[in-house]
């Protein structure tokens, strides 16, 4: 086969219109991508409860902590979640000891199965417990008021598999 | 990746579907293979390093050879599809002509597969030999040669029935 043959045959197979692709592959292409572009993928998923915990984590630290272990004098006691100390006592002064509160906050988290709602995405169960607890302490009065307030709730986190 | 990938559909829609109806030699399947691929490189995090267009052709590729796999019998009516256009000649066109066009199509419509699709991929889509290399994941002077059987091929069956 000479290349002036190819050429020409080339030339041929070159002007036979190809079949078309249906508009419907274009609506189906577009609306994926839609989809996938406002629907968060695993590593926005991964990124999301990492800052939950990580906040959840800085919330309960926060919570806990007693300024008034750090004062000079005192002996410092480890913070250990779940487990209250007993108010400070208040230094020597002379204005009149003001009310202090003291809140802490207990969360676990579990998964609790995969579920799939009529062959939509698989969605991942989460389990939440959260228990808070609030203590005014009024000195000077005697007053001591406390509650807890326990919470459970489960949400479901979109799964998505590459 | 994603306005890549949005520019080089766009430009190669027909392409896309091209290659993948002369694998999968049915228009559905055709269209499946190109919104799954689609789908996958949108969600994909992999920034390809080579050529992105041949990448593309690539996922399509595979894509069609997966689809092509599974295909289900629901399809097998419009198995052996051709890759052109159904529609008749072209009234202008002379009856020696339209004929030589008529031989020439099912000359590439029964290329085997590979052939049919580097065929497809260097006159109709316009790829470098290097991108069908790409694409194919084979040496450059394999697709080279390969397309030089399949002309061959078209010639030997055009000149036979002529």
């Amino acid at each position: 086969m000479n290349d002036g043959n190819l050429e020409q045959l080339e030339d041929l197979l070159r002007e036979l219109p190809l079949r078309r692709p249906s508009p419907e592959l274009d609506r189906r292409v577009e609306a994926t991508w839609q989809a996938r572009s406002s629907r968060p993928n695993r590593w926005t998923v991964g990124a999301a409860v990492a800052t939950l915990a990580a906040t959840a984590a800085g919330l309960l630290l926060i919570l806990t902590w007693d300024p008034a272990e750090n004062r000079v004098g005192d002996r410092p006691a480890p913070v250990v979640a779940g487990v209250e100390k007993p108010p400070a006592p208040a230094p020597p002064e002379k204005s009149p000891p003001q009310p202090i509160r003291i809140e802490k906050v207990w969360t676990t988290q579990s998964t609790a199965g995969v579920v799939v709602h009529d062959g939509d995405v698989p969605m991942q169960r989460v389990h939440q417990q959260i228990v808070r607890h609030v203590r005014w302490i009024d000195e000077q009065n005697h007053v001591n008021i406390e509650w807890t307030i326990p919470s459970d709730q489960t949400v479901l986190v979109p799964l998505e598999y590459n | 990746m994603q306005q890549d990938l949005e520019r080089i559909y766009r430009e190669h829609r027909q392409g896309l579907f091209s290659l993948a109806l002369s694998i999968t030699r049915c228009p559905d399947l055709a269209e499946d293979a190109v919104h799954d691929a689609m789908a996958r490189l949108w969600r994909s995090s992999v920034e390809p390093t080579g050529d992105r267009v041949a990448y593309v052709f690539a996922s399509v590729r595979n894509a069609a050879l997966e689809v092509g796999r599974r295909r289900s019998r629901s399809h097998a009516t419009q198995l052996g599809t051709s890759v052109f256009d159904p529609h008749g000649p072209d009234p202008a066109e002379s009856v020696v002509e339209a004929e030589r066009r008529q031989l020439a199509r099912r000359a590439v419509d029964a290329l085997p597969t590979d052939q049919r699709q580097v065929v497809v991929l260097r006159l109709h889509v316009g790829l470098t030999f290097q991108q069908i290399a790409d694409t194919f994941g084979e040496p450059l002077q394999t697709v080279a040669s390969r397309y030089r059987r399949a002309l061959k091929r078209i010639k030997d069956s055009i000149e036979k029935q002529v």
